[in-house]
């Protein structure tokens, strides 16, 4: 098994200042005339993902991960920032560049009920993303048994609806799917949450085998710190809309320096080592952003400072920054 | 044995399948002793909410129980009539269910909803019942009850209905608290505080918790004894340490080696659970998990498995892990 700590160095995507506002209230004439309160759901979120890279993208619902990853696809526009993509500016992206970009780039959903189109077999659901990428070529079938292959199914799947499968096979025809394009970078959004623990260890294999059998960039968005732990090379903690923490997986989950981090690991259950000595929970929910430090109202160790100035991302050791004024 | 609170013995759970009845739970025995936390552990399908569902005479109008007896506080509840279960239900025996959201009526205030489950079962008046819906607001951590007893479901975040719901369950002081996957639908820091507030009631009022889950690691922290379920049937029983230190069922062991721990090596090799479980309509012969079980002999393709007895542990396997 490949260390997963080493690298390819290249350089596969870079985000610059990242951000996305949602109107909030109003109607529609007033938003035409511009006249809208705005809820920023992403805040100047700036990062890099190398190539054979896994990154995981941890924080609590409502967070912004999710629309930060739908931004990097060109799923939703953003509201400013930059991303490159192989050094390519992509948020302007029309017409036939933005289809090639969105072929080298798929996403696995959480939910692969909603997914994938509960009237069409799975056979014709691949077909179609092979004829996507290939044209019309007479090996679709041989290429879908293959793609049934890489994600461990047989090939009595193929005549199936999705309704008549589990829940994991469903989950790994998603990622068949997403396979079909031969993407070189994936995006996976929670992608084993909704299903039974003895089934999550399947998937998990498929995307182990897929970062080290095919060097594939990935990144995960979840809110299970162990399967990001497990999974990836590196992580960033989503705060409010703000990148908080980021780093080496194994390096953040040992030596973790936002508050923040230290309590989402602390809130994974623990099991029998975490019998009478479970540390004090986080308080509060997420709010939204107001002046300061957004995570100082539900902070153990806030100062007066937290609450008026906003901190800044630090460089702790190399390649590991958190952004506190405590640091 | 005088400190029993709740015995079940050889529930069957019947659902209509096609032409026939189909069995989600299939001869379930287990006990609670008053002030025990006992986790029941197994995947979606395994028969765990229909058993919980069962005890309370919920289960829905098409399905049936077959067999069995429910004994709860020395009184027969499958043989009691509507009238009277539905006054022990939400009095002595309460239930937190998964989802907050639809747990709840909608259209209904947080506060009326409480009073009303106060009022059904007491006879306290309004002021009381106000003073007392205000008084577990406060047990189970939500700040400002006042406001919350004023708020529809809708207003209220997933943490602090799943609060609220608990304190529904808590109004009338149950003898037994059933929750399912009571934080399943939460963010993992809203789970760490209501596995809190669970532990915060179990030393403070001595609570008496039956809890379903499918969170291993957690089930560990909050009880000392868990159930593990397969299709319908209890594979093991003992004490949480018991069963985490050394498993004798080959499932409870693929159970704790499939989900990666934070701990963990980073190129551990997760076990994998191998298939699906069986349909709820299996008829097979033998142990239903033979076909996905790395340690089946031949006997267990054949012979249904007979439950053992080490102490205070319970398994059902022919080829137990020593």
């Amino acid at each position: 098994m490949l260390e997963p700590t080493v690298v390819n160095g290249q350089i596969l995507l870079k985000v610059q200042s990242l951000t996305k506002d949602f109107p909030i209230g109003g109607n529609v004439l007033s938003r035409i005339a511009g006249h809208t309160r705005v809820m920023r759901a992403v805040n100047e979120v700036s990062f890099t993902i190398n190539r054979g890279e896994v990154v995981g993208l941890v924080g609590e619902s409502g967070c912004g991960k999710s629309t930060s990853a739908l931004m990097l696809l060109r799923l939703l526009n953003a509201t400013s920032g930059k991303i490159h993509y192989r050094g390519k500016e992509i948020t302007e992206l029309q017409g036939a560049e933005l289809t090639s970009f969105r072929r080298q780039v798929q996403m696995v959903f959480q939910d692969s009920h909603s997914a994938l189109n509960p009237r069409k077999v799975v056979r014709r659901t691949l077909h179609e993303a092979l004829r996507a990428r290939y044209g019309r070529t007479p090996d679709l079938e041989e290429k879908a048994i293959e793609l049934l292959r890489t994600t461990g199914l047989g090939v009595e799947i193929l005549g199936r609806y999705p309704h008549e499968l589990s829940g994991g096979q469903r989950q790994r025809i998603g990622i068949a799917r997403a396979m079909a394009m031969e993407p070189e970078f994936i995006v996976a959004d929670e992608p084993v949450s909704s299903l039974d623990v003895s089934l999550q260890a399947q998937i998990i294999n498929v995307f182990q085998s897929l970062r080290e059998e095919r060097g594939l960039t990935m990144m995960l968005i979840s809110h299970d710190l162990a399967l990001v732990n497990f999974l990836c090379n590196r992580v960033l903690v989503m705060y409010a809309g703000e990148v908080v923490e980021s780093g080496i997986s194994e390096q953040v989950m040992k030596h973790a320096a936002h508050p923040y981090t230290q309590a989402l690991i602390g809130a994974v259950p623990r099991g029998l080592a975490g019998r009478g000595q479970r540390t004090q929970a986080l308080a509060g929910t997420s709010e939204t952003l107001g002046k300061g430090c957004s995570f100082a109202p539900r902070c153990p160790v806030a100062t007066q400072y937290c609450q008026e100035v906003a901190p800044k991302n630090k460089a702790i050791s190399e390649g590991h920054t958190a952004a506190c004024h405590l640091l | 044995m005088d400190n029993r609170l709740l015995e079940v013995s050889n529930l069957r759970v019947a659902f209509p399948v096609g032409n026939a009845m189909a069995e989600a739970v299939r001869g379930v025995s287990f006990g609670i002793d008053t002030g025990d936390a006992v986790g029941v552990l197994g995947e979606s399908g395994s028969g765990k909410s229909v058993t919980a569902l069962a005890i309370l005479k919920l289960i829905p109008s098409t399905g049936r129980i077959t067999e069995g007896s429910v004994r709860f506080a020395g009184r027969d509840l499958l043989s009691m009539s509507e009238a009277n279960i539905r006054k022990l239900r939400g009095r002595d025996l309460s239930m937190v269910f998964q989802d907050p959201l639809t747990a709840f009526n909608p259209a209904l205030r947080i506060g009326r909803q409480l009073l009303n489950v106060i009022r059904a079962h007491t006879s306290s008046s309004i002021q009381n019942a106000r003073a007392r819906a205000l008084e577990v607001l406060d047990l189970v951590g939500l700040p400002d009850p006042a406001r919350v007893m004023r708020a529809y479901p809708h207003e209220l975040s997933g943490g602090m209905r799943q609060r609220a719901l608990i304190g529904i369950a808590l109004a009338c002081n149950p003898k037994l608290l059933i929750a399912d996957e009571p934080t399943t639908a939460l963010d993992v820091t809203i789970q760490a505080q209501i596995v809190e507030l669970f532990h915060k009631l179990r030393t403070e009022l001595g609570l008496t918790l039956l809890y379903i889950t499918h969170n291993l690691d957690l089930m560990a922290e909050l009880c000392d004894r868990a159930i593990v379920m397969y299709a319908g049937n209890i594979v093991e029983e003992g004490s949480v340490t018991d069963l985490f230190q050394s498993p004798r069922h080959p499932y409870t062991r693929m159970l704790i080696d499939c989900v990666p721990r934070l701990e963990d090596a980073r190129n551990r090799e997760l076990t994998v659970i191998k298939g699906m479980p069986p349909p709820i309509n299996a008829t097979n012969r033998g142990c239903l998990f033979s076909p996905r079980c790395p340690s089946v002999i031949d006997r267990c393709r054949v012979d249904d498995p007979q439950e053992d007895f080490e102490g205070e542990r319970r398994f059902a396997c022919w080829n137990p892990r020593l």
